[in-house]
């Protein structure tokens, strides 16, 4: 079975496939990209209405939690991309994670630096050492290191497993950060985005928040294909296909 | 620049710039870092047809 699932994978997942897919995929992204960027930034900062507590100060939220859901999503891409990569040696597993760090670390001091913003109207201070705000600072470190550990090793092969085990060792932190407002009492607030709970999130709020995570997605998938695609031909330069393409 | 921040308006324009700033960078490396491999390897394969003929 899982000799069948590593030819299939293989045979799929190839550079050349991906360099193929992604170099098409790359301007129909770009599209949609500014598409929602632009409902979403007018939609969340004029047509929504300003909250009741809050006032105008809220509309961070459509920066803040896009932002911290993407660095969660990237580190565990890049978790799932080491597992990947010890388990079937993909080469272009180990090319999506190298390429998803720098993001994934943007993401998170973006999330940390919005918050702070938006804790100092809202709480008084830009800081306080609570269980959301230190672990999402812990993962901001985790990226650090996964990208200095990156930098340190020469050897592909090396470089590419210690980095692997390391995101492994790392995963921990994100559910912590995810559990982090139910398993300790918190200054920072419980789920924003419900539609279940009562009382959930007003449709004026709710749709140009989703416009603008759809956003914040789609701009890791283009920066994704970009580096990625870089990456591969750096990698495969010397190979047939890569030739093919640039002649 | 006080009455901006007691309006809270400040914080807002604040978070919309870095996230702007932060998106610039990332897409201008992606993209030059892109043109600069493709030069760079068109350049060696010209060199290397150019050595084969």
């Amino acid at each position: 079975m899982q000799a069948i699932l590593t030819k299939l994978l293989t045979a799929i997942l190839t550079p050349k496939h991906f360099y193929r897919i992604s170099s098409r995929l790359l301007w129909p992204l770009i599209f949609c990209f500014f598409i929602t960027l632009g409902y979403g930034l007018y939609g969340g900062l004029y047509l929504a209405p300003s909250d009741y507590q809050q006032g105008e100060a809220f509309r961070i939220i459509y920066l803040h939690v896009p932002a911290a859901f993407l660095s969660l999503f990237i580190y565990t891409i890049i978790f799932l991309c080491s597992v990947i990569f010890l388990i079937w040696r993909l080469k272009l597993a180990d090319i999506i994670a190298q390429c998803s760090a720098a993001l994934g670390a943007s993401m998170t001091f973006l999330a940390l630096f919005t918050g702070a913003l938006w804790g100092k109207p809202m709480w008084g201070c830009f800081w306080v050492w609570d269980a959301r705000l230190t672990s999402e600072l812990i993962l901001l470190f985790l990226y650090f290191g996964y990208m200095g550990l990156r930098a340190a090793i020469p050897l592909m092969e090396t470089r590419a497993k210690i980095s692997a085990f390391f995101a492994i060792v790392g995963m921990v932190d994100i559910p912590i950060i995810h559990f982090s407002v139910y398993w300790w009492q918190t200054l920072h607030q419980g789920a924003s985005l419900s539609k279940l709970a009562r009382p959930s999130i007003a449709n004026e709020m709710l749709f140009p928040l989703i416009s603008m995570m759809a956003a914040f997605f789609l701009f890791y998938g283009i920066v994704i294909c970009l580096r990625a695609g870089t990456e591969i031909v750096s990698r495969e330069r010397k190979t047939r296909w890569v030739q093919e393409c640039l002649t | 620049m006080t009455s901006l921040f007691s309006s809270y308006y400040g914080y807002l324009y604040l978070s919309v710039a870095m996230t702007i700033m932060i998106f610039a960078v990332h897409s201008f490396q992606a993209f030059f870092e892109r043109r600069r491999m493709h030069q760079q390897l068109s350049r060696y394969l010209s060199r290397q047809l150019s050595h084969h003929f």
